[in-house]
């Protein structure tokens, strides 16, 4: 299963002070604490390790079908390889999610899947957008979505929709009927990502 | 504190938050942060901060696990509320 989570870095500056007092001790565990305060740029380690645990947590609620707010219970461990890019580990009672997350100087898109080695047959796209509002923004992702797996698979994009359940859990349909497969889709500021794997 | 002063305490602590102008203007208690109002998840930290001071309560991590809908918001400072009064 798949879940992902992207974050605009200056809509998150803007939106969420994670300086105030009280924030990080919300989110992140004394180990991630340390991770922030020993890397080179903070604000891109707090968002990092934040996409880590939320795409992890849309895995959870795959899997589980249970809501729930708790950062805290997401635990992250990052390693960097020489190309720079980062992967990690979010372990939740025991269960492990692996991550890989692409960094730039505008956003961290971070994919996570629940089981390693990474499946082959998985796709991830991240987007720009030209408007932020919200519905907009979520057209796009699909409008985008539909057009990669049109092409991928050869069928017509009208075919598809998605259908999300009470649990805000997103499904692919063809033609009316649910595909065998995991998809995540994530929007933050100006930019959106959507991460499927078919199985 | 009565019912009527937590919900429109709650909704100015949320309202610069809010993704969804529609639903908030239909606001009830099961109006769900994220599903209906869009709330940026980072920004229910953002709450639950604002709430924890705004009403003098620490919300606990087990409370905070199921703080998704208003109606759970309120109750949970209703009942914080309610020991802060007892001490």
């Amino acid at each position: 299963m798949v879940g992902n989570d992207i974050v605009d870095l200056a809509a998150a500056e803007k939106e969420s002070n994670w300086r105030r007092s009280g924030f990080l001790e919300k989110i992140f565990t004394a180990k991630e604490q340390t991770y922030i305060s020993n890397f080179h740029d903070q604000h891109v380690m707090v968002w990092l390790l934040w996409s880590m645990k939320e795409s992890a947590y849309k895995i959870f609620v795959q899997k589980n079908f249970i809501r729930l707010l708790a950062p805290l219970k997401f635990q992250c461990s990052v390693s960097t390889d020489a190309e720079g890019n980062f992967s990690g580990e979010v372990v939740l009672d025991k269960k492990s999610y692996s991550t890989f997350s692409k960094i730039s100087s505008n956003t961290i898109s971070t994919t996570a899947f629940s089981h390693k080695p990474f499946p082959k047959n998985f796709i991830t796209q991240d987007l720009v957008f030209s408007k932020r509002e919200y519905l907009f923004r979520k057209n796009e992702i699909l409008s985008n979505f539909f057009s990669e797996i049109s092409e991928t698979f050869n069928i017509p994009p009208g075919d598809l929709s998605i259908k999300k359940d009470d649990f805000n859990i997103p499904y692919l349909l063809f033609k009316g009927e649910y595909v065998k497969s995991s998809i995540s889709f994530s929007h933050h500021g100006r930019f959106g990502a959507y991460a499927a794997e078919f199985l | 504190m009565d019912n009527e002063e937590v919900i429109s305490e709650l909704k100015t602590i949320i309202k610069p938050y809010v993704q969804d102008q529609k639903a908030f203007e239909n606001i009830s208690d099961s109006t769900d942060f994220v599903k209906d109002l869009k709330i940026n998840s980072a920004n229910l930290i953002d709450i639950i901060l604002d709430v924890e001071s705004r009403f003098n309560i620490v919300v606990d991590d087990e409370s905070i696990e199921k703080m998704l809908t208003v109606g759970a918001a309120i109750d949970l400072i209703k009942r914080k509320a309610d020991q802060n009064g007892r001490k």
